[in-house]
């Protein structure tokens, strides 16, 4: 008889990653919207399921200051739907609003989002350009760790086997700054990234490009940032031939492969249209962004 | 009494490159008009028994065997088709 | 419960000589709608039996590989198994034999053939000791290399597979076996003379990929042998009798120790007019003394039933410079998956069946794959065919600045034209199907940038066979219609409206229900777009069988003569005026008194079935920087001879256009190299989401056919064809660029907008 798996809830951190650390074949899970799949395709059944949505530091959508705090495991339609969060950070909500379908964002998270270290995976690019960070709780304590780390390869994080991931922390944007989360799917929505692409620009009030930030997903095993894009974009307007120069950076910045969802040239041209639309996006939004205004 | 036959071109290489022929004498029905034709084009017989249909007075019949022919019928062997 | 609705503007009006009925062409919600709404319908999985075990079947990770051994020792010995069996546990098939290719496809012998192809199977208490006794059955296996494309197939340097396999319709006869199954040829006329007849001609080559149904019901069964040697089997299928038929001959029963009982289904679309699982089940349960349920898994549907096959052609067309088609020719292969079928006949014969041309000569060819066999595919081998020539017809218009309907219209078939086969068509709608859509609003709509629209056309013969219909009327007056088709499209709902509207009773006084193999006479399988044809032929039938009973009762009960009885508006009504009129109710509360209950059954094999045509109009946008393709407006003219219930006619309609866009633009088998699915699953196996499709406008056209008594066409498959070749003409329209390999995913897309020249392999010639 094979053992049936077990499931724990617990109501805190500490409950959960003690369990975590007893039983080497135990995964936590927020969603599952991944882990159950996987488990149908045939991955091994995990000896037990740790449920992280009992854990009330784990839900939820808070700004202290200057700070916002997200629960790793908040469903991501709590995060679409907070329209303080989404004027922030629009670019993000974006990404957040579509995972799946609506029935999957009632219970897909950023936190699962991340650990499952998908190289297509929506929010990620969204979480780096915005400069999220991690909070991780571990044996030691607590660390604080970029979004970008987290993840180093498909399927492989830098988490400890023993660490959770509680919550996301985010520094409210400055004034004139605006991100944007763009993706190209064969279909409208229930689907995959073949490439995500999002951008995070903050304009002075002549209109040039104070900072920027592309990143680019399912183009390579990780996210990847796009230096030369940003640095194309810097210190001047957004014209025409900056935003060409975005495509090209991007184009040239990714690592991708040949698979059943798209070719490597495939990948590589649209890598650049998408990080180009999506830094035009995200310069719209931060030209008319009157937070500065009003400050 | 005389019927004419038709029959669909793929059946050419078994009428001897004919597509249309008239039958005297053909028989009160489809089933004695397809022996008929058999003896006249040996192997027809049995290629038309395996699932061909026949239109005849404007009508697809599919199991045709049994029909009446009578003088002046027009009989166009076509196929049993399938469906999904 | 009643519900009234008017016809949207968008459906044609009735010709003014449509007769005027109390019940057909109204929309009443179907019977078995509350059901389906709320989950209370049964579907195949949903019926559970005290004791029942769970099945399991293990497949083949390989695409063609000899069997050395299987060892079920482990498995048998495992918690909770109760019976496994495998290929040895079945009747012995030899190459040759009727049952050859159904029985190796249920279940593997020396040879695997197919990725997840059936090896054994096991039945236990609990779907996970099932699944993990599959897994400890030990197959020995030795690859052998695969044949995986058409290409391959023709190649005679390639092995042939099946070594008893010689190409049919092949003059001379081959002697040697090879991968094409089957030859078919059709030619009218003198080709070369027609092609020299024409100002343009153009020849192109057509690639497609094998499509899934893609139906959200996965294969299911719950069998049930007991110890007198029978078995009652639970399952949706499109013809239970089919499933009694087949499951019987794959296991050498008789067909009395079999009962059927049908689910209801969720989507067949061809897919489900065959067997996978059933004789499984029977022999588990036999073995286990316990009923046992079998549920495939989606990836299992994918790799182990029957997609639509896969094609290759190459299609030549000349017309005139007045848009008249002079000559065709095409060069055709289907690949129907490990085993032969009609794929390729069927391609032959609809590839030019639409349009009125002199001289043709057609050629195709079906070959077999080391890939799952394929299974009919609503409208089988026509959307394909259609794709070839509604595009090729598409550039000739272009070619020469004709209106693509106009050009269309110039052609058409219409009545008495010869057809393919040879035989003249009866009376059907091609035309009034084409100035419908000529003459919709969508036809000259403003498009906006990146925007295109494409017009094709599709034909499908349809097809009668046998059924049965019993009709019980009740002691208070409703009546129970029973029938022997599975209802995949709405079909009980049009049986209760023809059955009111010969009784002369509401059609919520009608029972439709679908009859299990011991409960009604025979009946084929829902295919072909058969049911509410045939088998509203045998319900009106036995409705007008009821009527000659009722009018004998009321003439009984009047004291007159049977001839001075008539049926009108439910009621037997005294011709001389003498007796009030006894409607039907009054008649069945006497039935004791005056014969005894009345039931009859009608029973016929169907003559006079009526050939569909469809015209579809597609607009749609390209992201030309990405390849990706939106529908944005669809428009669907269809012939339904007598649209019984145009509700259901529409979902038709819509249902085929939905499933052809699909088709057309991301549904696709993907395999890699061993032969091993890639996407077994509806993530990356892309069925259309709703979101993808604009509302599709439905046009019902009424050309009723002569032949049935309400004129009824059948619906189900022609709205399939159009699709293929209305998208291709629209991207085409959009970008400047013919793609003419599907499916036009947005790589491909971009590959053509940003690769000019993709036409260099075709030609295109200029004769004036």
């Amino acid at each position: 008889m094979l053992a049936p798996m077990k499931y724990a809830a617990p109501a805190t951190v500490e409950e959960a990653r003690a369990l975590l650390a007893a039983d080497g074949g135990a995964r936590v899970f927020a969603g599952a919207t991944d882990l159950i799949p996987q488990i149908r395709a045939g991955r091994p059944e995990p000896s037990m399921m740790i449920d992280l949505k009992r854990i009330d530091r784990l839900s939820g959508i808070a700004r202290a200051g200057s700070t916002w705090t997200i629960g790793a495991a908040t469903p991501t339609a709590d995060i679409v739907a907070h329209a303080g969060f989404a004027a922030e950070f629009p670019g993000l909500a974006e990404a957040s609003g579509l995972i799946g379908s609506d029935q999957i964002q009632n219970r897909c998270t950023w936190g699962g989002n991340l650990v499952n270290a998908s190289p297509a995976a929506d929010t990620p690019p969204a979480l780096i350009v915005n400069d999220a960070k991690a909070v991780i709780a571990s044996a030691g304590g607590e660390r604080t760790v970029a979004a970008a780390e987290v993840a180093t390869g498909p399927g492989a994080t830098c988490l400890g086997a023993d660490e959770i991931i509680v919550e996301f922390t985010l520094a409210s944007p400055p004034p004139r700054t605006a991100d944007a989360y763009l993706r190209l799917i064969p279909r409208t929505e229930m689907d995959i990234a073949v490439v995500g692409a999002a951008a995070r620009v903050t304009l002075a009030p002549d209109g040039a490009v104070t900072a920027a930030a592309v990143a680019l997903g399912a183009v390579a095993p990780t996210v990847v940032r796009v230096p030369d894009a940003e640095a194309a974009l810097i210190g001047g307007p957004l014209t025409d031939d900056a935003l060409e120069a975005v495509a090209q950076a991007a184009s040239a910045a990714c690592r991708p492969i040949d698979d059943k969802r798209g070719t490597v040239a495939y990948r590589r041209r649209v890598a650049g249209v998408l990080a180009r639309r999506a830094v035009a996006i995200a310069a719209d939004r931060a030209a008319a962004d009157q937070r500065g205004a009003s400050s | 009494m005389t019927v004419r036959v038709h029959f669909s071109s793929d059946l050419r290489r078994l009428t001897g490159g004919l597509t249309e022929v008239e039958v005297a004498d053909p028989g009160a029905t489809v089933k004695a008009l397809v022996a008929n034709l058999d003896g006249r084009f040996p192997g027809l017989g049995e290629r038309l028994s395996a699932g061909t249909a026949v239109m005849l007075d404007g009508e697809v019949i599919a199991h045709p065997d049994y029909e009446p022919v009578a003088d002046g019928s027009e009989v166009y062997f076509i196929h049993q088709p399938s469906g999904g | 419960m009643t519900v009234t609705e008017s016809r949207p503007e968008s459906s044609s009006e009735p010709p003014a000589a449509r007769p005027r009925y109390r019940f057909v062409g109204t929309r009443p919600v179907r019977h078995d709608g509350l059901d389906k709404v709320t989950g209370r319908a049964r579907f195949a999985a949903d019926c559970d039996l005290p004791g029942q075990l769970a099945g399991c079947v293990v497949r083949s990770p390989h695409a063609h590989a000899r069997i050395i051994s299987i060892d079920t020792g482990e498995a048998e010995a495992m918690p909770g198994v109760k019976a496994v069996i495998s290929g040895g546990d079945f009747p012995a098939v030899a190459p040759g034999d009727p049952n050859y290719d159904m029985g190796v496809n249920l279940m593997a012998r020396d040879r695997v053939l197919y990725e997840g192809h059936a090896v054994a199977a096991v039945a236990a208490l609990t779907t996970d000791q099932a699944r993990a006794a599959a897994a400890a059955v030990r197959v020995e296996y030795e690859p052998l290399p695969p044949v995986l494309t058409i290409d391959a197939a023709l190649d005679p340097a390639v092995g042939a597979i099946h070594a008893h396999m010689f190409t049919s319709g092949a003059d001379p006869a081959p002697t040697e076996p090879s991968n094409v199954s089957q030859l078919t040829n059709f030619a009218r006329g003198d080709t070369e003379a027609g092609f020299a007849a024409a100002d343009v001609v153009i020849e192109r080559e057509f690639t497609t990929q094998p499509v899934h149904q893609g139906y959200i019901e996965p294969h299911a069964v719950t069998a049930d042998a007991s110890q007198d040697g029978k078995a009652t089997v639970w399952c949706s299928s499109q013809g239970h009798f089919n499933v009694r038929a087949q499951t019987a001959a794959m296991l050498g029963w008789e067909t009395a120790r079999i009962k059927v009982v049908p689910a209801e289904i969720g989507g067949g679309f061809g897919g489900k007019t065959t067997i996978y699982l059933e004789p499984l089940a029977v022999l588990l349960s036999a073995k286990a003394g316990r009923p046992v349920k079998m549920v495939m898994t989606r990836s299992e549907v994918f790799r182990a039933t029957g997609p639509a096959p896969g094609s290759k052609f190459r299609v030549k067309l000349g017309a005139r410079s007045d848009g008249t088609l002079t000559a065709g020719k095409a060069q055709m292969a289907y690949s129907s998956g490990v085993f032969p079928s009609y794929a390729a006949f069927l391609g032959a014969w609809t590839v030019f069946e639409s349009y009125d041309i002199a001289d043709f000569e057609v050629e195709a060819r079906n070959v077999v794959l080391n890939t799952p066999r394929s299974a009919a595919y609503r409208a089988p081998s026509a959307p394909m065919s259609a794709l070839a020539t509604e595009t090729v017809v598409d550039e000739l218009a272009q070619a020469l600045g004709i209106d693509p309907i106009e050009m269309r219209l110039r052609n058409a078939v219409s009545e008495g034209a010869i057809n393919t086969l040879g035989a003249p068509f009866p009376r059907v709608g091609f035309t009034e199907c084409l100035e419908a859509i000529r003459d919709h609003p969508h036809y000259g709509a403003p498009l906006g940038p990146n925007q295109g629209r494409g017009v094709a056309a599709g034909h499908w013969f349809n097809i009668g066979e046998s059924s049965s219909a019993t009709v019980n009327l009740n002691e208070d007056g409703t009546a129970t219609v029973v029938t022997g088709s599975p209802d995949i499209g709405g079909s009980r709902a049009s049986m209760a409206l023809m059955a009111a509207e010969e009784l002369g009773i509401d059609v919520y006084d009608i029972t439709p229900v679908v009859g299990d193999t011991e409960s009604v006479g025979f009946t084929d399988i829902t295919e072909g777009s058969r049911a509410t044809f045939a088998t509203g032929m045998a319900v009106v039938e036995a409705c007008r069988r009821v009527v000659a009973d009722l009018r004998g009762r009321a003439a009984k009960m009047m004291g007159v003569d049977v001839s001075e009885v008539d049926w009108a508006d439910g009621s037997a009504v005294h011709a001389g005026g003498e007796h009030d009129p006894l409607p039907l109710a009054a008649i069945t509360a006497e039935a004791k008194k005056t014969g005894g209950p009345i039931t009859v059954t009608g029973s016929l094999d169907a003559k006079g079935v009526g050939p569909s045509f469809a015209v579809h109009l597609c607009d749609v946008e390209v992201d030309p920087e990405t390849g990706v393709v939106q529908v944005v407006r669809y428009t669907a003219a269809q012939d339904a001879g007598t649209a019984i219930h145009p509700s259901y006619v529409e979902g038709q309609i819509q249902g085929g256009a939905a499933q052809g866009i699909g088709w057309a633009l991301n549904e696709e088998y993907i395999y890699d190299g061993d032969g091993v699915m890639e996407n077994p699953g509806f993530l990356d196996y892309r069925v259309p989401v709703a979101s993808d499709l604009p509302m599709i406008d439905a046009v019902i056209v009424e050309v009723p056919n002569p032949n049935h008594p309400y004129g009824v066409r059948g619906v189900g498959e022609t709205s399939i064809i159009p699709p293929l070749a209305a998208v291709a003409n629209a991207v085409a329209a959009a970008t400047g660029r013919r793609i003419r390999d599907l499916p036009m995913s947005p790589v491909r897309v971009l590959d053509a907008i940003v690769n000019s020249g993709s036409d260099s392999t075709d030609s295109s010639s200029s004769n004036g």
